[in-house]
């Protein structure tokens, strides 16, 4: 019999991954809230507490023991802290937040049992120790209070008598509030219960009861403490749940000890929602899901393709049919069935496309932690705003985005964001602002990096440029100043170890822009000396399916995304004027650049017939014509990537399926215009394959 | 055997463990819940050999679910095994009391699963659901 | 498969049913030449569907086919290697080879048929010139087809080398 073990490792791997990146985001709530010397939740701490815990026992099943281990120090170090032993501070934080990346690194081991890695998880443990406890006086039971039965007493676990004991020292009452709830319903019925009770109370927790209960309704018991008055909670709960009766205190009380100095004067207030927490909630969102591999959608895609194919292959034949009259009825139902098909298909795929989708707050969150990480490296107090991480875009997207942005995000506070005294002295706030923001704007997704920082010196780039001989002297002479920005994505533009000298962005830009125009989107910059920058992405929502324009280029099949373009106009060679070297045309009294892409592909000599239509393509704010044979009118269709021997070749972002096994390239605009605006790329021959 | 199972354990990794090992043992009907709601949920419908439950959960933990089995007249027959990370700690002191047959520690193994589930419903007959 | 393991030992798999470690080799014509794919990298052999030309694609690049939907790109094996042969068109077959990161299809004029091809009957490439030995494994040597004539040379071809690796 095989190990059930084996097939459910990935079960494991997915599960422990979810772990890891809850109890990512329950981290950097809790240095939000201590660090704005809040009062920390005793629900997050258990919530981290949980996940720590929960990693530790499914990782010692799996045989991943180092992963085991740490979770195991984690959670006597967590324990500690939500049980009273010990208290939030820097330190702690810090060796907390180290475990994320940790426990990414084992669980991605080859070997999760490796040796090699002994030395490193024990020094992380020795610092998990260190942190250590302070142990606080217990004195008297604080349970004594109260009057409450042994029943219920025994079925708590450590952990709820502990939060029980806590509220009855912060000065808090006990309540009962008994409830019948619909067994069908109960998942919603508890959390609307327990949205409501949280300003008011703190549920320690739910108990069943076997009276009135019954086959489709269940009588629970829940236990609360609250600071409110026994008359407000009634209020608030008899009429939507059940009656509620406040704990007996005991008539005769062991004499009270005098309250230890850790305990606050009064019940402390549970705040309603701030600014910055719901700001935050679009972090914390977790959403309910299914775990779903890509390459199965992908096929399933693929599927949908077949299908579509199947379809025209039917409207082919319905066609042939079309002459006999004795089928005509036939006809018309087939094609009445065809059109319902095709509706169903499209249903099919869109919803196909959908399942792809991710928020991207998944992104943000790391992002999150590395801007954490970076202003404490470079010891700059940097504050993170977060809008729109429920922008979803897809999730092949979000992996390719992933390294983009934390590059920016870092080259916004290494070199970005200035230390708080220069900032105090030019009259800014002391805490520096990095703020990300997405959106949807048409069938594109933007995502915007914007510091309040010190801003990039357009004549200093221009300088550098030049010094390194990436500029030539006259053409240095005709920049306009967001040409000068714009300079900052050249290759070479600056070393890691000329850091100080550069304005404002260091390593890296020009990969970048590389990275993101290879996933068919455009980047900008724009920036304010003193001010700050922002650099704005622009992304289709989707790599996988697009609406595009169906062209013949020299006799053979090209598809244009249409998001690209902006109209088709016939052409006209004779109208067609040189301009430094460059062929333009006029379109409504506006100079227009023009590209014959017969040319540029090699497909057709100078002297052979030229084309007959422009299609006017648009990207941000540049425009470009290009010159091609025919107009095909649209299509939507199915970009397949090219396969990895021909990553190297320019100008195409896939190809696709147009009937009958007959392939038609993907021009790749963005690629199209950065070639024709920027400076041709050099084309690899079989020779120069590295 | 069809003898009918609850796993009742938040974490999927668990769940998806446990049916494995117990389905390739031959257990032909293996449920499975995520919360103490889930479960109890369950336990209202259906009449099970053996439950299995995890013993820190969020909400309704697995003592709870102890105790309502207990009062339950239809799951009396039903073996109890309570997993927990600390066999001699209080949580299984009283679990014993709430009518716990038996525990495991976690990480347990395959084997000591299903060796315990059989040694639970050693000549104990089917049950007709 | 993966990059760097040694070409000449990675890409032969012995036929596991041979005594001798005879490796089986599909040998295919083209261009008046008659090569050889280890049949563990084949995958498939077509009948040429339409192949969509990709502008600016490296010489050998005949272009891009469609195959159930995986769009595959079509090479040239005679101008890959650099031989001045014209390879006919149409061409008889496309073959479909696992370069062991992605197929690779590779235009043929005909199949002829596998043989299990004994270690040592190859020369190896090192012994010839260094050009060739980028795609080729060695060369060996299959009965002619013909009766009466000698035995043919089958240039034998490391899959891994097909754009990939």
């Amino acid at each position: 019999m095989s190990d059930p073990r084996d097939n459910v490792q990935q079960e494991f791997l997915a599960e422990a991954q979810e772990l890891v990146e809850a109890l990512s985001r329950d981290l950097l709530l809790l240095d939000e809230a201590y660090h704005r010397d809040e009062r920390v939740e005793p629900a997050l701490i258990n919530e981290i507490f949980r996940s720590v815990h929960t990693l530790k026992g499914i990782a010692g099943m799996f045989g991943y023991r180092h992963v085991g281990t740490v979770a195991h120090a984690l959670e006597d170090l967590l324990d500690d802290l939500r049980l009273g032993r010990a208290a939030v501070g820097q330190e702690l934080l810090d060796v907390l937040f180290d475990s994320v990346e940790r426990f990414q690194r084992l669980l991605a081991l080859d070997d999760p049992q490796s040796p090699g890695e002994d030395a490193s998880v024990h020094e992380y443990i020795a610092a998990i120790r260190s942190v250590g406890m302070e142990p606080q006086a217990e004195i008297g039971d604080p349970l004594d209070k109260y009057n409450i039965e042994a029943e219920v007493l025994a079925v708590l676990t450590e952990y709820e008598e502990h939060r029980l004991r806590a509220c009855i020292r912060e000065g808090l009452l006990l309540y009962r509030l008994r409830a019948a709830f619909d067994l069908a319903a109960i998942d919603d019925s508890i959390e609307s219960l327990r949205d409501d009770a949280q300003s008011d109370a703190e549920i320690i927790t739910y108990l069943p009861s076997m009276e009135g209960g019954n086959e489709d309704t269940i009588e629970l018991v829940v236990l609360l403490a609250s600071g409110v008055s026994h008359e407000e909670l009634r209020t608030k709960f008899e009429s939507r749940y059940g009656t509620i009766e406040p704990i007996e205190e005991r008539t005769h009380l062991p004499t009270l000890p005098p309250q230890a100095t850790s305990i606050p004067a009064a019940p402390p207030s549970m705040r309603a929602h701030t600014e910055d927490e719901s700001a935050q909630a679009s972090l914390r969102s977790v959403a309910d899901s299914v775990r779903v591999d890509i390459r199965k959608l992908d096929h399933l895609m693929n599927v949908v393709g077949e299908l579509a194919l199947v379809r025209s292959a039917v409207n082919r034949v319905v066609d042939g049919l079309q002459g006999d009259s004795i089928y005509r009825q036939s006809m018309m139902d087939l094609d009445r069935i065809g059109r319902s098909f095709e509706r169903q298909l499209s249903e099919l795929r869109t919803g196909i496309l959908d399942v792809r989708m991710v928020p991207l707050g998944q992104v943000f969150n790391k992002l999150a932690r590395i801007v954490r990480q970076s202003a404490r490296d470079n010891d700059k107090q940097v504050r993170l705003v977060v809008t729109g991480a429920d922008t979803e875009v897809d999730k092949l997207i979000v992996e390719e985005l992933t390294d983009p942005l934390m590059h920016l995000v870092r080259n916004a506070i290494d070199h970005g964001i200035e230390p708080s005294s220069d900032r105090e002295l030019a009259h800014k706030r002391s805490e520096g602002t990095l703020a990300l923001n997405a959106y949807h704007k048409g069938s594109n997704v933007v995502i915007e990096v914007e510091d309040d920082g010190g801003g990039m010196n357009a004549h200093k780039l221009r300088e550098t440029a030049l010094a390194r001989g990436l500029l030539g002297a006259e053409a240095s002479q005709e920049l306009s100043r967001q040409d000068m920005l714009n300079l900052v994505f050249l290759p070479g533009l600056s070393t890691s170890k000329e850091v100080t000298d550069m304005s404002g962005r260091g390593v890296g830009m020009d990969v970048v822009k590389t990275n993101i125009l290879r996933m068919g989107g455009m980047i900008s910059i724009a920036s304010e000396e003193e001010i700050g920058t922002k650099i704005t992405i622009t992304l289709p929502i989707t790599l996988a399916i697009i609406r595009t324009l169906i062209v013949t280029i020299a006799s053979r099949t090209f598809a244009l995304p249409i998001t690209a373009v902006r109209e088709a106009i016939p052409y006209v060679p004779s109208e067609v004027r040189s301009i430094q070297g460059r062929e333009v045309i006029t379109v409504r009294g506006e100079t227009l650049a023009i590209c014959d892409l017969a040319r540029v592909f090699g497909l057709r000599g100078p002297s052979e017939r030229e084309g007959s239509f422009v299609v006017v393509g648009s990207m941000g704010n540049r425009e470009l014509g290009f010159v091609v044979d025919d107009l095909h009118g649209q299509e939507d269709v199915i970009i397949k990537s090219l396969g990895k021997s021909l990553s190297s070749v320019r100008g195409f972002a896939g190809a696709t399926d147009i009937g009958d096994q007959k392939v038609a390239l993907v021009l790749d605009a963005p690629a199209l215009f950065a070639e024709y605006f920027d400076g041709p790329e050099i084309v690899p021959t079989l020779e120069t394959r590295p | 055997m069809s003898f009918h199972a609850l796993i009742v354990d938040d974490s999927s990794a668990v769940r998806a463990f446990v049916r494995a090992s117990l389905e390739d043992a031959g257990f032909a009907r293996v449920q499975e819940a995520e919360t103490g709601f889930e479960a109890l949920r369950l336990l209202a419908s259906n009449t099970f050999d053996v439950v299995i439950v995890d013993v820190n959960m969020p909400d309704i933990n697995g003592l709870e679910l102890l105790a309502f089995m207990k009062k339950s007249p239809r799951q009396q027959a039903a073996r109890r095994i309570l997993i927990s990370t600390q066999v001699d700690g209080p949580d299984s002191k009283r679990g014993l009391q709430l009518g716990a047959d038996a525990f495991l520690q976690k990480p347990f193994e395959v084997e000591q699963l299903r060796s315990l589930v059989r040694e639970l419903l050693e000549g104990v007959e089917e049950a007709s659901s | 498969m993966s990059p760097g393991t040694v070409r000449a030992t990675a890409t032969l798999a012995p036929d596991p049913t041979s005594e001798t470690g005879a490796v089986p080799v599909l040998a295919v014509c083209a261009g008046e030449e008659v090569y050889g794919f280890p049949l563990s990298s084949v995958r498939e052999i077509l009948v040429p569907p339409p192949i969509a030309l990709v502008p600016r694609a490296p010489d050998a690049v005949l272009g891009v086919i469609s195959v159930r939907g995986q769009i595959i790109t079509l090479l040239d094996l005679p101008k890959m290697l650099h031989l001045e042969l014209e390879q006919v068109n149409p061409y008889g077959r496309v073959l479909l080879i696992d370069n062991g990161d992605e197929l690779i299809g590779v235009a043929v004029d005909s199949v002829i048929q596998v043989y299990r091809m004994e270690p040592n009957h190859i020369e190896y490439a090192s012994a010839m010139s260094a050009e060739l030995s980028d795609y080729v494994v060695g060369i060996g040597r299959i009965p002619a087809r013909d009766q009466d004539a000698e035995p043919e040379m089958l240039i034998l071809i490391d899959p891994v080398s097909l754009l990939g690796g």
